[in-house]
Parts: structure tokens; sequence; C-alpha cells
């Protein structure tokens, strides 16, 4: 699966960006999926957390740093300057840039979101930041597998 | 006054020529997708794409992209 495509620039660069859409695509779904174990377990978090709490959502926070460096950068580290200026042409900075305004609103509007209830509950921070975390990473990632997807199709 | 909008006759040009949209991707140095985009008006190119884009297919600029409501 993760065997290194050869050719020219331009096609190694077809590859990896249809990869990057597949790896991007699947990771959402995981990420949603992991969510729901999340929040079933999320009551029965130990306090002070347990050695194997600390794993869990470190782990967590390192994925989700992954993801927003493969949105940030574009993926293709390991290849020539060449393949990764195709990697990350026009139309994918604009796709980015889209996904990181969706970001940005996703974020904003939960931060007034919580904001606003937490005048009428009280929100512990760490499910605050959970949430936002998730959601921030989450939405610029679906927006741009979206877009990429959409301009392969159709245009 | 209705906004213009950018046409392209970069399908045409890239036919004439017989090139591949990944054909002509690979002389541009971008993805098959960005000239996807701007063939079917989707993504409207930079100043310096559409300069590339007229250079591979040699045109001019003015040939290969014009407002709506404007001759090509």
């Amino acid at each position: 699966m993760f065997v290194k495509p050869g050719g020219s620039p331009a096609e190694i660069a077809e590859k990896l960006q249809a990869r990057r859409v597949r790896i991007m695509r699947v990771q959402a779904v995981l990420f949603v999926a992991w969510q729901a174990a999340f929040i079933n377990n999320l009551r029965g978090l130990h306090s002070p957390l347990r050695t194997v709490d600390h794993l869990q959502l470190s782990g967590f926070a390192v994925w989700a740093a992954a993801l927003m460096m493969l949105l940030a950068t574009g993926g293709g580290w390991w290849r020539s300057r060449a393949v990764r200026e195709i990697l990350d042409d026009e139309v994918t900075r604009a796709h980015r840039a889209s996904a990181l305004a969706w970001g940005y609103w996703t974020l904003a509007l939960s931060a007034l979101g919580l904001y606003l209830a937490a005048q009428l509950v009280t929100i512990p921070a760490f499910e605050s930041a959970h949430g936002l975390l998730t959601l921030g990473v989450l939405v610029p990632t679906l927006r741009f597998v979206f877009l990429e997807r959409r301009s392969e199709r159709n245009g | 006054m209705a906004e213009a909008t950018l046409q392209n006759g970069l399908k045409a040009a890239r036919t004439r020529l017989g090139l591949t949209q990944a054909d002509l991707a690979e002389k541009v140095g971008v993805t098959r997708k960005t000239i996807n985009t701007v063939e079917n008006g989707v993504f409207v190119p930079s100043t310096v794409l559409a300069l590339r884009l007229a250079q591979a297919l040699e045109m001019s600029v003015e040939a290969l992209f014009w407002l709506s409501g404007e001759e090509s």
C-alpha cells in the first residue's frame, strides 16, 4: 500500500495526491469512530488520570496533530522539491484555504456556543477543549477531501 | 451590471495540440485536477498560471481566456 510510486515528478505527484485524499478520508472516518468510543469512556475516566488514560489522550492529540500537519503541508515530505511543488499546486492551495476557512468558522461558532452554554451549565474545560480540537481537525479535513474529490470528478 | 465570469478555450486549444489533461498538467507543472477545474470554469487561475497555460498552448492569454459577453 505504501510503495513509493515511480515515474516523472508529475506522475508521482498525481499518485501521491490520490493517496493523500484516500488517507485523509479514511482517517476522518476513523477519527469520528474514535469519538464514539471516547464519549462512551469519558465518564469512566479516573481522576487523577491513570497511565492508560494519559496514553489514550496523548495518542489522540498526536493523531490530531498529524492530521493537521497533513492538511497544512500537503504531505510528500520525503519527496523531491519538484514533486512537492506539483502536489501543492494552485488548486490544492485554494482547497486548503477553503478548508481552513471552514475550520475557522466552525471553531468560532462552536466557541460562541460554548460561551453561551457556559452561562447555564458547567462545562469542564477538558471536554470543551476536546470538542473544539475534534471539530477543528475534522471539519477542515472533510472539506478538503470533498473539494479534492469533486475536482477529480467533474472539475 | 451583471458580474462578468471568466470563460476559456482551454479544452479546444489542448485537443487541437493533441494533448491530454495529464500532458498539459505536466508541461505546466500542476496536477491534472488543476487543468480539469480550470477547463470546467470551477477554478479561476492566477495570472501566473494563466500565462503558463497560454505559453504551453502557444497562444496569447487573451485568446485563451476572456470575460463572458466578450468575443474570444
